[in-house]
């Protein structure tokens, strides 16, 4: 099973640079990664990169990880979304998601890889309570 | 009649104003005004989409905001109006409506835009917009959330 993803974490701050890192702790170097960050960019801007990305892999999927649904990485998503086809965006990015999506690429169909990769950042999600 | 917050902020509708200004500031109406979002439909669902349900969300042009801002806005109104460039300010200056203070509180790098603050990249033309909106009275300061100090524009440009 083989398609190409052109994968993008794009974030307030540096979270996406340091999602990158810890997943690739984690699991090894992945390829066609690209983190974002919104903090200096203006989002025209930050189109044109990822835009230049795609047309540099052409790939079968592209996916967007964002931290924050509404705020400005999203807004940048859906911008890349109305420019191409084959885009999905997934809000709420956490290490769980990405070590799944990173463990499950091109071993399963993307449609499961997605649906997949959306359960397990929410399982990922525990919350244990204290002694009373 | 100001309202709570007119800000100048290339992303127009995102957290900072959903989140961190209209919670503290207990905002009703966040009212979009820009010409070209206005026209577009998908834009419009673009940013009205996400924001919460407590706060009312308008996208307006020009004239329309003029109108409101004239005509509608009341002391007791909870107002925050959101602008992509000192342009449009300077538009709606023209038109009529001098807003008493500006925050200016993000435009992002670009091609030409020189760094002022972390979250302020200005170009010859905007900085020129900028003396052009004080010089009718406007008072501009720079600050991208509330918990953050306030700055004169004149201290960051000049």
């Amino acid at each position: 099973m083989m398609y190409t993803c052109a994968t993008f974490i794009i974030t307030h701050e540096q979270i996406a640079i340091c999602l990158q890192r810890a997943s690739e702790n984690i699991l090894g170097e992945q390829k066609n990664l690209f983190p974002y960050t919104n903090l200096e960019d203006s989002l025209p801007v930050l189109a044109q990169k990822i835009t230049q990305n795609i047309e540099d892999i052409k790939p079968d999927h592209i996916i967007c990880f964002v931290d924050l649904a509404g705020g400005s990485c999203w807004n940048l998503a859906k911008m890349i979304q109305k420019q191409y086809k084959n885009v999905s965006i997934i809000s709420g990015v956490n290490l769980p998601m990405l070590v799944s999506y990173f463990t499950n690429l091109n071993e399963i169909p993307f449609e499961e890889l997605i649906k997949k990769v959306v359960k397990d950042g929410s399982r990922g999600i525990i919350h244990v309570e204290g002694a009373s | 009649m100001d309202v709570q917050l007119f800000r100048i902020d290339d992303r127009l509708i995102h957290g900072q104003v959903v989140l961190g200004w209209a919670k503290p500031l207990r905002s009703e109406r966040i009212l979009l005004c820009d010409d070209e979002v206005s026209q577009s439909a998908w834009e419009k669902e673009l940013y009205c989409t996400c924001v919460p349900e407590e706060l009312q969300a308008l996208v307006c042009n020009v004239d329309e905001t003029i109108n409101i801002l004239s005509s509608e806005i009341r002391p007791e109104d909870k107002t925050i109006v959101l602008v992509k460039e000192p342009r449009v300010v300077m538009d709606i200056v023209n038109k009529g409506y001098v807003p008493g203070k500006v925050n200016l509180g993000g435009l992002h790098f670009s091609d030409q835009r020189k760094k002022y603050l972390s979250y302020v990249y200005l170009n010859d033309e905007e900085i020129k917009q900028l003396h052009w909106l004080l010089d009718k009275g406007v008072s501009i300061y720079c600050q991208d959330v509330p918990t953050s100090k306030a700055r004169n524009v004149l201290d960051v440009i000049d």
